[in-house]
């Protein structure tokens, strides 16, 4: 067996490989893409086989994504069709306003008004005068007192409700009666959507008496979150506040009579 | 010499790496495996090549076959419960080591005749 191939054969099989190699080459790509998909998307390395989850989670993801928007859609339109019932007349348009009234307080309406904005974030500031020989204990709670954590935007949206505020929606996620806010590791959970610093909470109603109540001694922005550069509030002549896309079933719930 | 097949690697990938596409979570096992069965097929060309053994043919539906094959079987395995993803990985992983150190061996084996030719 010659450990040279002919010139010829050479050339050609060369050739085979070559455009096999493209395709290969797309694969390579379309692999690459996919699993830094996943990776972004999950936040986790998927590859081996975790028993087929991480695949299930992202599907789970994709879909829940779509049925979210879905009910979006479903009940704009259905706000659409109680606003031309409302304009009707008498007992029609007493419950037509009734109802938007109350899907306006619900948060199950996009609303706008003159309000206020408040940025919550990870306080971007070395701490000063540490020192050394500090306790990792003591390192710890600095270096924790500098993040934003669910209780802090638990503060905040308190606080805005206290000084009057009719709505309130942090980034995109509306505050209604049945959101909670929970720490997941580095990130936070409102309405279990995940989101990170920085935190803009956007509020609808008096923008002066809100701010003055925010500035009160003591209050949110005298405060520790003052000190470590972590709040900062600004009135705002309009703002607006998308509606609660979460779940309303009711399953247990009855009216008492 | 190994230039051209490098060069359309690049070219493949840079093509599909630009189009705005993406496969679907689920569906990533499956490409992974067939990327695999593509690399083995594509280093068992080279390897019958340089061996001047090559069959366009067998070169083409070999890469064809396997990428199909070994998706399938990863699939397969999937909806019966036996890991036969492992299997694929273990089996293509092992021919891809052989081929090389095959070509490996070739090349050094060319250079040595070729040395002692000038000689």
């Amino acid at each position: 067996m010659s450990v040279f191939p002919s010139v010829r054969s050479r050339t050609t099989w060369i050739l085979w490989v070559t455009a096999l190699s493209i395709v290969l080459g797309g694969l390579l790509a379309a692999s690459l893409k996919t699993q830094r998909d996943l990776r972004s998307r999950l936040g986790v390395a998927p590859g081996g086989r975790g028993g087929g989850f991480v695949a299930y989670l992202s599907e789970q993801a994709d879909t829940n994504r779509e049925l979210q928007a879905e009910i979006a859609k479903l009940r704009k339109k259905n706000s659409q069709w109680e606003e031309r019932f409302a304009s009707g007349a008498g007992q029609e348009k007493a419950l037509g306003t009734e109802l938007q009234d109350v899907k306006v307080l619900a948060g199950l309406v996009p609303v706008k008004g003159p309000g206020i904005i408040v940025t919550l974030q990870d306080s971007k500031e070395a701490p000063k005068d540490i020192g050394t020989g500090l306790s990792p204990e003591t390192l710890r709670e600095i270096q924790q007192a500098g993040i934003v954590h669910d209780s802090d935007i638990r503060l905040v949206i308190d606080e805005l409700f206290a000084a009057g505020a009719e709505a309130v929606a942090v980034k995109d996620q509306r505050v209604v009666a049945r959101t909670a806010v929970r720490c997941v590791g580095p990130s936070i959970l409102v309405n279990d959507v995940k989101m990170a610093s920085p935190f803009v909470v956007k509020a609808v109603g008096n923008s002066k008496e809100i701010m003055s109540a925010l500035r009160t001694p003591g209050g949110l922005l005298d405060g520790d979150f003052a000190t470590l550069g972590m709040i900062k509030a600004e009135l705002a002549n309009e703002v607006v506040l998308p509606p609660y896309s979460g779940s309303t079933l009711i399953k247990y719930s009855r009216i008492v009579k | 010499m190994l230039g051209l097949p490098l060069l359309g690697l690049a070219v493949g990938f840079t093509v599909v790496y630009l189009i705005p596409f993406g496969v679907s979570g689920s569906y990533a096992d499956y490409l992974a495996v067939a990327t695999l069965a593509g690399l083995d097929a594509i280093f068992g060309g080279i390897r019958a090549g340089i061996e001047g053994k090559f069959h366009d043919d067998i070169f083409v539906s070999g890469f064809v076959v396997n990428t199909l094959l070994a998706a399938g079987l990863a699939y397969l395995g999937d909806q019966i419960g036996v890991n036969l993803f492992l299997a694929a990985v273990v089996a293509l992983g092992g021919r891809i080591f052989l081929n090389l150190s095959l070509i490996r061996r070739y090349w050094l084996t060319q250079a040595a005749l070729t040395k002692r030719k000038e000689a």
